[in-house]
């Protein structure tokens, strides 16, 4: 085989044009391109209240919040703040809980990549509203959306608002290659103090190489239902929707 | 015991040694999210000040966390040797540095006290030295193991080939790893992050990696870095595994964030050892550390990250390891917040190690939200290289499109081999030579268009 046909099974940088002991121009500067595309991912802005006219517009209830965190480079130094509601977010939120706590609620956050939000945030957001309606109660699916939150804002928020369960969307990480992928985290019984280890993660979202919304919202309706039903989330909650065990069989 | 120093009017006090040793930790974020660094640059050097008049016996008589509650910190006072510590035993933490960067104390001299220094006393040492004391200093240690080849020796750089896949596709792995040989890297390990740690997957890959080293009788050695009870749960049926691979930090509490316990540590060494798959010799572990990963579990104890992490390499001296590498930015901004922060830390975690007798790698490497990029990585490899680090990562491009970082490259390992005059492993060399991989110069050719390694698909069933 030659290199072009073994670059078809991996997407890793194989196979790189050399000159002397380092890479070609071309490859060296694909891989600033990359660097620059995932750097420029992170310090992006998202603009919360656009998202949020959005989902009003396509028929969710919204409340926009803020985290204790107002800047970027804050966010990345202090993971602890990302986890907390400010003041005053707190209190609203306390003005908007309902006579019959929700069963689920949704709250969106940019994380670390802002890009990863304006590319699939709303759409996402519609997808699993539509799809997850049976679990909703209430007329209409409650998105909160918080600019800066981590992964654990999402206990803060749910516990607040005494939601069984609390499904957050939020930028990932950003990979070389994947500037804009989403994830989805969803907590059964959120509760300040919980940990990563119970919640159920569904990563890698970004269409067209990633996961498609289809796929995501498909795991996180299964995971949502055993969850409901079983009444936990995390690691003793394995995501059967997929097909794993077949795919490994298939590499044997 | 209470520490102080004063510049004319002021003092400054410090309530514990542990304390001393956080506010006297070059700065870093993991300290400031943990609420220990210093608080200004003033309070920073006082406390180095403090820590250099402090003696050495005195790091013996009080301990970061009660061994009474923390199996490291039990482990650490059985290490030490006070016949080794009795050559130094007068010094303070100051007189060590002078002592160390002394034209007369070379390999022997450093070997001689290895036993007697403990974690925290190498620790204390390093906040009090430059980057240039750092590497003067790793350069003078001498750590060589063996499992089938020969790791470590001066003049030589090792590579661990590491060839992720998001997931874990066969073909796309070995491409990655057909890549590596053909630039020469892998003597370390053909080292495998698996995306799955179910020991379905964990053996497939294992016998894929061994089918490779086997039809190309390739002198080095595999490793698939899944949780060691997989590992062990896997080597009782029989999978290839030549080397046992586990996560390690400094405090009981971390450790068992990971899911590991000494005891289990023990069990694995044990039977890795029986398996006697080293040709060469039997140094069978292979530990990855990092700075800020016991403050992540919220198992830190109050100790700073860089003690935390000296504290780590006790745990991996008790089984002899092959490898031990820092994956020093990879945690994230939060505990090392730029290039200039990473570059430090991997300097520190690479003297610590050294000057405690392990064969210390670097994974040089660094995530998009860290103020860092390619430029920051040159330079902490470089240094790394002129310190005799022992083995550093090689990623295609790297790029590591399973973990989402970036680490050093099998190309950055040529350039550091070529400005250094490194080589390979020599039994790995050896081979390289036989595949016509590398000329007579030691280089590795040009073409490889029609290398016949590039036929192992074509060739198998």
């Amino acid at each position: 085989m030659n290199w072009n046909e073994l670059k078809q099974f991996t997407q890793a940088r194989i196979g790189l044009e050399r000159c002397g002991h380092s890479v070609s121009t071309r490859s060296q500067l694909e891989f600033q391109w990359a660097h620059a595309c995932a750097r420029d991912a992170v310090f992006e802005t998202w603009d919360a209240e656009a998202t949020e006219q959005e989902l009003g517009a396509a028929g969710m209830q919204t409340i926009r919040l803020e985290t204790q965190v107002s800047q970027r480079t804050d966010y990345l130094r202090r993971p602890d703040l990302g986890r907390k509601l400010k003041e005053d977010s707190e209190a609203l939120l306390q003005l908007k809980q309902p006579a019959v706590p929700h069963r689920l609620v949704f709250v969106m956050t940019d994380g670390l990549s802002p890009a990863a939000i304006r590319a699939h945030g709303a759409a996402l957001a519609t997808r699993l509203s539509q799809t997850l309606a049976d679990f909703i109660r209430g007329p209409k699916p409650l998105w909160i959306l918080a600019p800066f939150g981590r992964v654990a804002l999402s206990d803060a928020i749910g516990e607040k608002l005494k939601a069984e369960m609390v499904c957050m969307v939020l930028g990932e990480r950003p990979g070389l290659s994947s500037p804009n992928s989403a994830a989805l985290y969803l907590t059964y019984r959120p509760k300040v103090g919980n940990s990563d280890a119970l919640r159920n993660c569904i990563s890698n979202i970004h269409p067209p190489d990633g996961l498609s919304y289809a796929e995501a919202v498909h795991k996180a309706h299964f995971l949502v239902a055993e969850a409901f039903r079983r009444k936990y989330t995390g690691v003793e909650l394995k995501d059967e929707s997929a097909s794993f065990r077949a795919d490994l069989d298939d590499l044997n | 015991m209470s520490f102080s120093a004063t510049f004319g009017t002021q003092t400054y006090h410090f309530k514990d040694l542990k304390t001393l040793l956080a506010k006297a930790s070059p700065r870093r974020s993991a300290d400031e999210l943990a609420g220990i660094a210093a608080e200004n640059e003033k309070e920073r050097v006082a406390a180095q000040w403090a820590l250099a008049d402090v003696p050495l016996k005195h790091f013996l008589n009080e301990e970061l966390v009660s061994a009474e509650i923390d199996e490291v910190s039990a482990l650490i006072a059985t290490q030490h040797s006070p016949e080794a510590f009795s050559l130094i035993s007068s010094f303070t933490v100051g007189e060590l540095r002078e002592w160390l960067l002394l034209p007369k104390v070379s390999t022997p001299e450093l070997v001689r006290v290895q036993e007697g220094l403990t974690p925290e006393m190498v620790a204390g040492v390093s906040k009090i030295m430059r980057n240039q004391d750092l590497i003067a200093v790793a350069q003078k240690c001498s750590v060589i193991t063996r499992f089938r080849n020969t790791i470590g020796l001066p003049g030589t750089l090792s590579v661990r080939l590491q060839p992720n896949h998001p997931t874990d596709d066969a073909k796309g792995i070995v491409s990655s790893i057909l890549d590596g040989l053909l630039l020469g890297a892998g003597d370390a390990t053909i080292g495998i992050n698996p995306a799955s740690d179910h020991p379905q997957n964990v053996a497939r890959l294992l016998h894929l990696i061994d089918e490779l080293r086997l039809r190309y009788e390739i002198p080095t050695q595999s490793c698939v870095l899944a949780h060691v009870t997989t590992q062990l749960e896997l080597m009782k049926i029989g999978a290839p595994i030549d080397l046992v691979f586990q996560s390690i930090a400094g405090t009981q509490k971390a450790n068992e964030s990971f899911g590991i316990r000494l005891s289990l540590l023990d069990e694995a060494y044990e039977m890795a050892l029986s398996l006697k798959r080293g040709t060469l010799g039997q140094n069978v572990m292979y530990f990855e550390t990092g700075q800020g990963s016991a403050l992540s579990a919220d198992a830190h104890q109050g100790i700073d990250a860089q003690t935390c992490e000296a504290r780590a390499y006790a745990v991996a001296k008790k089984y002899k390891p092959l490898l031990v590498n820092s994956v020093v930015g990879f945690i994230g901004p939060e505990y090392l917040y730029d290039g200039k922060q990473i570059i430090r830390a991997g300097l520190e975690d690479h003297f610590c190690a050294k000057l405690l007798g392990l064969p210390m790698g670097c994974d040089v490497c660094y995530t998009n939200h860290a103020e860092a990029d390619q430029n920051d990585m040159d330079t902490l490899l470089t240094l790394l290289g002129v310190a005799g680090c022992t083995y550093i990562m090689g990623v295609p491009g790297a790029d590591d499109i399973m973990l989402n970082y970036q680490s050093t490259s099998f190309h950055d390992a040529l350039y550091l081999r070529e400005v250094l005059k490194l080589k390979p492993a020599p039994e790995f060399e050896l081979w390289l030579r036989r595949m016509n991989v590398i000329d007579g110069q030691g280089r590795v050719r040009g073409d490889t268009a029609a290398h016949p390694l590039l036929d192992y698909f074509g060739n198998a069933k």
